[in-house]
């Protein structure tokens, strides 16, 4: 929920700076921080409801945040949340931290983390490639077992971290349902999509749009190497050969939406797979504080129905 | 280099991590503390703020970012005060906590535009403040900011091109849906003050013997290289004041090349401010309570 601001002026103040440096920053709220936070999201009150820690080999430490159930669950099952990488992630942050307090209220236990190279997470993304991350997700889905003692997992991944998430899924046996918010079913097309927002991302701020496009070098602030491009290019959704887990659910949030084919090729690997489309305005690269309610909606219904 | 999640604050409600050098912190050196910029969460916009702590931490400096409450891993705001003055709470809270884990000599307190603002108003009621990074902080335009921008912006071919370009804003703008979602601008928690009131806070930081860095880019409203000390007449010649500017950086410094600069920056005047002079000290000053805030303006 996003008001429409007013803008108070200061004497002597360019108003245009103003509006400029606030969208660059984030802002969204007319409401202000204080008043945003418990309208928009069930964030608990108390810290000891979420744990933050470090875990991992040294030289490879993952941040995570552990949301422990605040209810008696219907279903055993812990859920692993799996951001979308480089610039995106920001955009997602609280979405994902109101998705996880929301199911962690429901009573599940939630984890979400950062991939090595990300976030708070050790490494830079030169050191790293998306099989890597593949690994962090499988790393993370144990951290989180140990964390919750249980024993069946789900993971819910957006945008590439959808990918990420369903690639290691079909990869274990204990996973057993995988959620995709807006995957990118070939991930070449994702590195086409990075390489778009880059040249508007150029255009807008030196005129340079007309570039020829690149396999590998900045994106938007972050650095894709050659290495990370073929390992990106590895990751394609429907070439998998079993399906991700036996429940599924893709949810596009895309006005064109492109992965109905996908939500079919799982069902041929045997998947029980839903299908949801409920397209709504792209969220700009440099707005942090939205919080994507239908979409949270849809994945908290969706969790609560899965089977063990 | 070494990395740990910390909780804090009076309520245990504030995340953070605190980098410390693998080998030897530089006891002399401040710690320094990285504030949220706006509600970008603590590891900074485009990663900066880890990049920065880790940096830094290669120096010997130790290193705190966190979240305000409400943003970020923090919880959410629980003492009802708008966000200028939480976030002064929240800052001391913090200096508080990293004071007893490292016994640091003093802080350095960084921010990006209302990181910057908090910084700013942190360290006038903070005595333990010997630096302050203030990044696109408070900039006003002065006679030559509208010569730079208007008739000599008027004048750049670039701008023309820009223009011409497909992908500039004002088309794309022109042609997409506006979402019903779409903000324009809040100045509610970074609200600039008048020119003379931030000229007073700086002289009073230095004449306290504090370091002050700034940085610029000009999306953050700053045109020219002597837009501050033209804004801020009464700052010329004197020392512990270090302003970069860096005009083709954008505002969230996306740019790798940026980043770096912005870093290289921030690390030199670690290493060349002079950080000798104690932090004066005086009692701390508190902020007034809501109803005495009222009180004061009937």
């Amino acid at each position: 929920m996003v008001d429409k601001p007013s803008v108070r002026l200061t004497r002597g103040v360019c108003k245009g700076d103003i509006a400029r440096r606030a969208r660059a920053a984030g802002f969204v709220s007319s409401a202000g921080l204080s008043d945003a936070c418990p309208v928009e999201c069930g964030l608990p009150e108390n810290l000891t409801v979420i744990r933050p820690f470090y875990f991992g080999p040294d030289g490879r430490r993952l941040f995570a945040v552990y949301h422990p159930p605040q209810a008696t669950p219907t279903m055993p099952i812990g859920v692993l949340l799996c951001n979308p990488v480089g610039f995106e992630r920001a955009r997602m942050i609280r979405s994902f931290a109101c998705l996880a307090s929301e199911l962690a209220q429901r009573g599940f236990a939630v984890l979400r983390f950062d991939y090595f190279g990300t976030g708070d997470s050790a490494g830079t993304p030169e050191m790293v490639d998306a099989e890597q991350w593949v690994s962090d997700v499988g790393a993370a889905a144990d951290a989180l077992r140990r964390a919750a003692g249980t024993l069946r997992l789900s993971v819910i991944g957006q945008r590439f971290g959808a990918n990420l998430g369903a690639v290691a899924s079909s990869r274990r046996s204990d996973i057993e349902g995988v959620g995709m918010w807006d995957p990118i079913p070939r991930s070449g097309d994702y590195l086409t999509e990075l390489w778009d927002a880059h040249r508007v991302w150029l255009g807008r701020e030196h005129g340079e749009g007309r570039r020829p496009p690149q396999r590998s070098g900045e994106v938007v602030g972050f650095l894709v190497t050659e290495g990370m491009a073929q390992s990106i290019e590895r990751l394609d959704l429907d070439r998998l050969d079993r399906s991700p887990a036996r429940q599924i659910l893709i949810y596009e949030g895309y006005r064109e939406p492109r992965a109905a084919p996908l939500a079919e090729y799982y069902r041929r690997l045997g998947g029980t797979v839903e299908y949801r489309h409920h397209p709504c305005d792209p969220v700009p690269y440099r707005e942090v504080g939205r919080i994507q309610r239908p979409a949270i909606e849809s994945l908290k219904q969706w969790v609560g129905g899965l089977q063990v | 280099m070494n990395e740990r999640v910390v909780v804090f604050g009076p309520e245990g409600s504030l995340v953070g991590i605190i980098t410390e050098p693998d080998t030897v912190r530089r006891p002399s050196l401040p710690a320094l503390l990285l504030l949220n910029a706006g509600m970008q969460p603590r590891v900074g916009p485009n990663r900066l703020h880890v990049k920065i702590a880790r940096r830094l931490a290669q120096r010997g400096v130790v290193s705190l970012r966190f979240d305000f409450s409400g943003i970020g891993d923090s919880l959410r705001p629980r003492h009802g005060r708008p966000f200028c003055e939480s976030a002064v709470i929240e800052t001391r809270e913090a200096m508080d906590f990293l004071a007893a884990e490292v016994q640091p000599t003093s802080f350095v307190l960084a921010g990006i535009c209302s990181g910057a603002d908090a910084a700013q108003r942190a360290a006038e009621l903070e005595p333990r403040v010997s630096g302050t990074i203030l990044i696109d902080g408070y900039t006003y335009p002065t006679a030559r900011y509208y010569v730079h921008r208007y008739a000599l912006g008027a004048l750049a071919w670039r701008r023309w091109r820009n223009l011409l370009s497909r992908d500039h804003h004002v088309w794309r703008s022109l042609f997409r849906r506006k979402s019903s979602d779409e903000a324009e601008a809040d100045v509610g928690f970074f609200e600039l003050p008048p020119r003379e009131g931030a000229e007073a806070s700086f002289r009073r930081l230095l004449d306290r013997g504090v370091n002050l860095c700034m940085i610029h880019t000009v999306e953050g409203g700053y045109y020219y290289a002597g837009q501050f000390f033209d804004s801020f007449p009464s700052l010329r010649g004197r020392e512990r004041i270090s302003v970069h500017f860096i005009p083709e950086a954008d505002h969230v410094f996306t740019a790798l090349w940026s980043q770096d600069r912005l870093i290289d920056r921030i690390d030199e005047w670690f290493e060349t401010a002079d950080w000798s002079a104690a932090p004066v000290r005086g009692p701390t000053v508190e902020l007034p309570r809501p109803a005495e805030r009222r009180a004061a303006r009937e």
